[in-house]
């Protein structure tokens, strides 16, 4: 029998990165041509990040939603294992990672702000700029996630002959 | 693990996405407008124009 729990941190966070990345698609989506969506997902991510800043904040350095600041000693380790030529360090889980959740995290707040400006007083200008560049910055976000799991995954076997080119050689 | 975090950040992007269809359809511009807008073939200007006649 499945027995119900309740989701652990990490889970929640997962699930509230989901509905950031849905509301903020959505905004991004409807920008030109459906105000009213529009409104209604940049609220919703609004909400969202507000959530985020204030557990964030009330967790102070500990915990799932800590804020995704890499320490010190995470660079230290890795920059003196990629120093010593050790590429194995790239796959998996990089402090770039955090980094750039931390940077991506507040552009958005930029973004959200810009945005209440831009509907209560109408500085549609002022958003534009940031809502654009924040686009690029979820680029970078995703590859730099994606990129080290996906060395892990498939670095070995993209690394590893071909039993045909073995065959042939 | 990634397959698990992977799904609940789809669970978190559908509920969005159906949270902003049902907001579209019964407060906004009904179904076949929040749809559209939802793949960006939104008509907001093209309505304001009319409006404007």
């Amino acid at each position: 029998m499945t027995r119900l729990r309740l989701p652990k941190p990490f889970e929640l966070l997962l699930f509230w990165h989901g509905l950031l990345a849905g509301s903020y698609t959505i905004a991004y989506i409807t920008a030109e041509g459906a105000h009213g969506l529009h409104q209604f997902a940049g609220y919703t991510a609004v909400a969202l990040l507000a959530v985020r800043l204030l557990v964030g904040w009330r967790a102070a350095g500990r915990g799932a939603w800590a804020f995704p600041v890499p320490r010190a000693a995470q660079w230290r380790t890795f920059a003196g294992k990629l120093a010593s030529g050790n590429l194995h360090v790239l796959r998996g889980r990089t402090p770039f990672a955090p980094l750039s959740g931390l940077v991506l995290l507040s552009l958005l707040v930029v973004v959200a702000v810009t945005g209440l400006l831009a509907d209560w007083f109408g500085a549609e200008d002022l958003h534009e700029g940031p809502a654009e560049a924040s686009l690029a910055m979820v680029a970078v976000h995703v590859a730099i996630v994606g990129l080290g799991p996906a060395l892990k995954r498939w670095g070995p076997a993209l690394a590893r002959p071909s039993a045909r080119s073995a065959r042939e050689a | 693990m990634f397959k698990k975090a992977f799904h609940l950040v789809l669970a978190g992007i559908l509920a969005v996405g159906a949270a902003t269809l049902a907001y579209g359809t019964f407060f906004d511009q009904g179904l076949a407008a929040t749809a559209a807008g939802l793949v960006g073939a939104g008509d907001d200007e093209h309505e304001e124009g009319h409006d404007d006649d």
